[in-house]
């Protein structure tokens, strides 16, 4: 699996070593994420998924593309 | 004023193969309402104008300060000190004065949005805060108008079209991609974020052109995508969104439900101040004796609650203050927007002296999990 970050998560996580053996759903991919970067819980980032955002859980495969998107506030 | 003189200032766009003078006449007719005259909203009020949208509404409470020149293009150094709303509307009238132009020099509010969006055709989002995003988005939602929404932070913006009828439906809104507002603003870091100016202008442009495929039916506008551009790489992302079923649960029922929800919230970076319970945190916490339970719903309803609590509606809450044990509190509603309310009106009242919290996502959501689990 391959995760790249946007926004400030990118700064937080890019070239960090993240170990995903396991993990079969995004909801499993959060956890890991939270505990390897525990400054995730007071943010909020939306999972995309081979460049589609999906909404809830879901399945993940081995090849599978995630991006990670925090919510921008600015005008 | 002959055909020729009308449309003669938009000439070289009617030109265009699929535009000509019936897309020209739509973007006329067109009401536009675009909110909060910052960065974006600069960039896009201009081309919006150029372009020949025949009536543009500015909705903006902020006068024009010496930090915002950098990318609000429409104010200069005389500007500042004056009100935003007016100083661009008097802008845009020198730049193109047959657009209707309408001033809304005020705060958009749960109590004054609906009146105020109720007359447009399409809304753009030039607002600064989350609080407001999800707002305009419910709004929209609510009274069925496409939303162009846009965002910044640093050297990047996001971009989508949402809410905009595709196939017979709704497209996706913003609550499909983000579902839920929490309750301190913590991410935003609250306008102490750094941007650059010229990505503002890229992604107000980039609304300005949704709008105008919006209006005129011309090209592929961004329904169901998100587009994220970084203004340091260069680089282009688009993601595939989709309207999702639940999404609407989120979003408050109706107009009544709309003018009561909590959008604004404090900046704060004190992790003390999440106040909003998780379903499993709750169900946790509830075992206990030393916990008061509220509904702080006006009228329960049929919902089933199968846990010891008392009821006190949101509208009687400040008068039953004294009569509230206790020193973990716990709020709860259909949805959680009304609890939320009533958990901040309780912190104020009882400052520190008691543990407030809301039931997030209200006892729907609860009882759907309490059912999985």
């Amino acid at each position: 699996m391959e995760i790249i970050a946007f926004g400030r998560l990118a700064d937080m996580i890019e070239n960090k070593e993240i170990n995903l053996e396991g993990v079969t759903t995004t909801d499993q991919l959060r956890q890991k994420l939270q505990v390897r970067f525990p400054f995730l819980s007071g943010i909020r980032y939306a999972i995309a998924v081979n460049n589609k955002i999906l909404p809830g859980n879901a399945f993940l495969e081995q090849n599978d593309r995630i991006a990670l998107l925090p919510p921008y506030s600015g005008g | 004023m002959t055909a020729d003189n009308r449309y003669g200032r938009y000439r070289h766009q009617i030109l265009l193969r699929d535009f000509g003078e019936a897309a020209q006449q739509k973007l006329l007719d067109a009401r536009v309402l675009v909110v909060g005259a910052g960065g974006l909203g600069c960039a896009a009020l201009q081309y919006l104008v150029a372009a020949g949208a025949g009536t543009i509404g500015i909705a903006d409470d902020d006068t024009v300060h010496l930090t915002n020149l950098h990318r609000q293009v429409l104010y200069g150094t005389n500007d500042i000190g004056y009100p935003k709303a007016k100083r661009a509307a008097r802008r845009l009238k020198q730049l193109n004065p047959d657009i209707e132009i309408q001033v809304h020099p005020l705060r958009l509010t749960p109590q004054n949005t609906l009146g105020i969006i109720g007359s447009y055709d399409i809304i753009v989002d030039g607002t600064d805060n989350h609080g407001s995003k999800y707002m305009i988005n419910d709004a929209c939602v609510l009274t069925g108008k496409p939303f162009i929404f846009g965002a910044v932070s640093e050297s990047e913006g996001q971009l989508a079209v949402f809410n905009a009828v595709t196939n017979g439906s709704f497209s996706a809104n913003y609550r499909d991609v983000f579902p839920y507002q929490w309750p301190y603003d913590k991410e935003a870091g609250c306008n102490e974020t750094g941007v650059i100016g010229v990505l503002t202008g890229i992604i107000g442009c980039m609304q300005g052109n949704e709008v105008i495929k919006v209006i005129t039916h011309t090209g592929n506008p961004l329904v169901n995508r998100l587009v994220t551009f970084n203004a340091l790489t260069g680089r282009m992302h688009e993601f595939s969104i989709q309207a999702g079923t639940e999404t609407r649960k989120l979003i408050p029922a109706d107009a009544k439900e709309f003018m009561q929800a909590r959008y604004e919230m404090p900046c704060t970076n004190d992790d003390s101040n999440f106040i909003e319970l998780p379903a499993g945190e709750f169900q946790r916490l509830i075992n206990r004796n030393d916990i008061t339970v509220i509904d702080v719903r006006e009228n329960p309803g049929p919902t089933r609650v199968e846990f010891q609590h008392i009821h006190i509606p949101f509208g009687r809450l400040k008068e039953s203050l004294p009569t509230i044990k206790g020193d973990t509190i716990i709020t709860f509603c259909e949805k959680g927007i009304l609890s939320l309310k009533a958990a901040l009106l309780l912190k104020e009242a009882f400052q520190n002296g008691k543990k407030i919290y809301s039931l997030r996502h209200g006892i729907n959501n609860w009882n759907n999990t309490n059912n999985f689990a």
